[in-house]
């Protein structure tokens, strides 16, 4: 059984390979496509052909596109993503100071939508046409029908600019606040670290409008799955049993609904963790997040192949992985995966 | 003195999208301590509401309109949710159908059954196991390590049924509820299943309800009798007289219906119907199929290079007018065989001739274009899974028609597909309904006629009749019995009750592991079994007392 389980969790790795590779492929080929030649963009603008021409050459562009595609596969062996042309950092490094900031919103979205929207989903199921199932219904519905960057504005009016309740939307810490020692790169998480209150609850405070954005986000797709599943799960033939076996009613909800109900789930999850990484692009612009996806819309706006290279395959990475993670995780909850497929 | 479960004028009434639905009225049932009590009754009869409102089980929008259900002394109407919920399992034990389905399928067994033990304080964490391997000693599972660590879908559906039983007399309680406890399972697997609760309720003076469609294994296995329909109670009787001298109409009906050792197929109605009264025609000495060394191999895909005959070198004719029954146990290869003649399937070995052309040499390109498509059709197992459930009656039967007889007039199809239906027996004003507004038995004829439609020399029937009421059995295998009379048709009927098989066929085939084991005209295969296996398949058929 667990040699077996083993040996699937080996081959979904060996499968992500082609992908990887794919990916590889298709951000060189999609960025040497995008319209405006960054060597002009670069040159700036009083620059002449010759100057032009030159900078053409010191970054390569006047070779064949093989050429260039082995050369970026060969720096991309040593780590070396290439330079910004804007920022004129390096990307590897411009990404991974940008990262953690995108992960700790993004997770602190995906926390909030899972610790309301299960609970809600189960409820909803539980009691069919109850005011919480109304509620479910509600919130599902303006959820999937707001445009992410529409309830990011919205609530900037309500809770900054009309109640005054959040601090104004400038990124991650207020310009009073010094940065806290890098350990994880969550600046709530090294505040608590570093024990200083005073900035984690700074840091808290800046994150909590756009984590909400996310959450509301990502709470209609997780509420209604988790409400369908419980539903499916409730009138299945097992929970009947179950009932009859005089089983109490939290084993009966958590052990024999629950954990069936969640197959279904851990797939929906992979799908709206994706959809949030997504999102983040627009919610960073919001929030001036100094995150990875508003560093992504710069780059893409001057032209800057490089960032954007790096940034395709950052976040391709990021989604093969996380492909990978559930389909383990899968693997791990139901014993009959891989047995009769 | 009261009775142990004395249920009186039970009315039960269910909220539904066309208002409120009686389900059962004023059903009176009274069982003592180690009293075995069959409900009997077709779907619909209210057989297993009954049993439901026993444990307060009817789902949110159910509930008991009047009577009471007195169970040892306790009101269980009136009974507060947390004695209702200690009474389940540990008082009252249920086990139900499908078993596959109702243990939770991400458990493990041995953690299902410690659940339960522990809700009920029969063991602790400690005790647990040791309490586990004694039931499932108790139900007869040999290998108790293999089983105790897996996961319901790595066991068989009769192994699964036994792990429910286990779950049930864990607690020792003191009246069992069956529900159609066997339906599903094989012939042998049910009568072992069977015997094991019979047994048990001896063994442990248990308090049996068994809710079945199944009269003959009603006599079999309970000494009271319930007849239900349309939720209400027809006849009891407290000793196996009612089968021999049924006194209501229904239960006549019902009793007529059942097929039993020596029942003939014109019997199965109260009154014969008339086309049945002739003599049938001898079937010719024509062969229309001959089936040589048919081969059928599946390669495993969880372990390399391993192979698996299904159908492993099986030889028969079917000769023209004749039935042909194939019976075995599921998993046998006989729908494998079924389905290689009907060309959803292809033969790895072997040679399919129909009328002396073999038919593996057909590409299937060529298949569907030649005569054989038309010549050859099937009746499916699942009424309502095969058929369309967006296609009217009129466009079921018209499709066959359209596709392999190219009719493309109107008035023509129209005339035909009324005909068609008029000779499967089906009402006029049915034909441009949808599958969902039909009766299960109506399924059925549609089916029937859209095979017959394009003028078949052979049908294969696969189970044709397993998911109908007997009493609906009763009259589809009569409408089968006159279509092959008066059309000549040929049958290959493959089901696994021999008893069914037995009624159409004039001659048997008894499969076992992909190959045949006996093969003779029906009386000989019946009468006098040469092979061990269909000897305990012949026994394992519960038998009417009568």
């Amino acid at each position: 059984m667990w040699t077996q389980k083993l040996k699937l969790i080996g081959q979904r790795f060996a499968l992500a390979t082609p992908t990887l590779l794919g990916v590889i492929i298709i951000a060189f080929a999609l960025t040497r496509a995008l319209p405006g030649d960054p060597a002009v963009y670069f040159a700036g603008i009083t620059a002449d052909e010759e100057s032009i021409q030159q900078i053409r050459e010191e970054l390569g562009l006047d070779k064949s596109l093989v050429i260039q595609f082995f050369v970026y596969c060969e720096n991309l062996l040593k780590g070396d993503l290439g330079v910004s042309l804007s920022t004129g950092q390096k990307v590897s490094e411009e990404l991974s100071s940008r990262f953690p900031a995108s992960l700790e919103l993004t997770l602190t979205g995906l926390f909030l939508a899972l610790i309301t929207s299960i609970p809600l989903g189960i409820l909803a199921a539980m009691y069919p046409n109850s005011w919480v199932d109304h509620l479910c219904r509600v919130l599902v519905t303006a959820g999937a029908s707001t445009p992410i960057f529409f309830s990011g504005l919205f609530f900037v009016f309500i809770f900054y600019y009309l109640l005054g309740w959040a601090p104004s939307p400038i990124g991650r810490l207020d310009f009073i606040y010094l940065p806290p020692p890098h350990v994880t790169g969550f600046y709530t998480i090294d505040s608590m670290i570093a024990g200083d209150t005073e900035t984690f609850w700074a840091s808290l405070k800046q994150i909590v409008l756009p984590a909400i954005t996310l959450a509301v986000f990502a709470l209609a797709p997780i509420a209604r799955m988790t409400r369908s599943a419980m539903l499916t799960a409730l009138g299945s033939e097992y929970v009947k049993a179950a009932t009859a076996n005089g089983l109490n009613s939290r084993t009966i909800i958590f052990v024999y609904a629950l954990r069936n109900a969640s197959l279904p789930l851990l797939t929906i999850m992979g799908l709206v963790f994706s959809y949030l990484l997504g999102a983040n692009v627009l919610v960073e612009k919001v929030f001036s997040w100094p995150g990875i996806g508003s560093f992504a819309v710069d780059a893409l706006v001057a032209s800057d192949y490089a960032a954007v290279q790096g940034f395709i395959l950052c976040m391709a990475l990021l989604f093969v992985f996380l492909n990978l993670f559930i389909d383990i995780l899968y693997t791990l909850v139901d014993p009959r995966v891989g047995i009769d497929g | 003195m009261k009775s142990f479960l004395e249920i009186t004028n039970l009315a039960v009434k269910f909220n539904t999208r066309r208002g409120e639905v009686t389900a059962v009225t004023d059903v009176n049932l009274s069982l003592n301590k180690s009293d075995v009590v069959a409900v009997v009754g077709e779907s619909g009869s209210g057989k297993s509401v009954t049993a439901y409102s026993i444990l307060n089980l009817l789902g949110k929008n159910g509930w008991v309109d009047q009577g009471n259900i007195e169970f040892d002394g306790m009101d269980l109407i009136k009974a507060k949710k947390n004695l209702i919920k200690n009474i389940r399992g540990r008082e009252i034990a249920m086990i139900f159908q499908n078993p596959m389905s109702t243990l939770n399928p991400i458990r493990k067994v041995g953690d299902q059954l410690s659940d339960m033990l522990r809700q009920h304080s029969q063991a602790s964490k400690e005790t647990a196991p040791k309490k586990i391997a004694q039931l499932l000693n108790q139900v007869e599972i040999k290998d108790i390590d293999r089983v105790k660590n897996a996961y319901p879908f790595e066991l068989s559906g009769g192994m699964c049924q036994r792990v429910m039983i286990a779950l049930a007399l864990a607690c020792d309680s003191r009246l069992l509820i069956a529900d159609e406890p066997t339906t599903g399972l094989d012939v042998t697997t049910q009568k072992s299943i069977m015997d094991l609760v019979s047994g048990l309720a001896k063994k442990n003076n248990l308090a049996v309800i068994l809710i079945t469609h199944d009269l003959g294994m009603a006599s079999e296995y309970c000494n009271k009798f319930i007849v239900m329909e349309k939720g209400r109670v027809v006849e009891t009787s407290d000793d196996h007289e009612i089968f021999k001298n049924p006194q209501h109409p229904y239960t006549q009906k019902l009793l007529a219906a059942t097929p039993a050792q020596n029942s003939k197929v014109e019997v199965l109605t109260p009154i014969p119907p008339e086309f049945l009264l002739e003599t049938p025609p001898e079937p010719s000495e024509e062969i229309l199929l001959a089936i040589e060394g048919l081969v059928k191999t599946y390669v495993l895909t969880d372990t390399k290079h391993k192979t698996f005959n299904a159908v492993d070198g099986v030889n028969f004719k079917i000769y023209k007018g004749e039935c042909m029954g194939l019976v075995g146990e599921s998993g046998c290869g006989k729908s494998t065989t079924s389905r290689i003649i009907a060309r959803l399937e292809q033969a790895t070995q072997g040679r399919v001739l129909f009328e002396g052309q073999d038919l593996n040499l057909i590409s299937d390109k060529q298949f569907i274009k030649s005569e054989f498509r038309k010549q050859i059709q099937m009746v499916f197992q699942d009424p309502t899974g095969s058929l369309n459930p967006r296609h009217t009656v009129f466009q079921l039967i018209a499709e066959p028609l359209k596709r392999l007889e190219n009719i493309t007039d109107r008035s023509e199809l129209d005339s035909k597909v009324h005909q068609l239906a008029d000779q499967v027996g089906l009402n006029s004003e049915l034909i441009f309904r949808l599958p969902h507004q039909l009766s299960g038995g109506q399924k059925a004829r549609v089916g029937i006629a859209r095979a017959i439609a394009v003028k078949p020399k052979l049908l294969i029937l696969d189970e044709p009749t397993s998911a109908l009421d007997v009493s609906v059995q009763a009259i589809v295998l009569q409408l089968l019995e006159r279509l092959r009379r008066e059309l000549g048709l040929s049958y290959l009927f493959v089901s696994h009750d021999l008893n069914v098989v037995r009624m159409l066929s004039q001659r048997i085939l008894v499969m076992q592991n992909g190959k045949i084991v006996e093969s003779g005209n029906t009386d000989e295969v019946m009468n006098n079994p040469q092979s061990e296996f269909t000897q305990t398949l012949i026994q394992a058929i519960p038998k009417m007392v009568s």
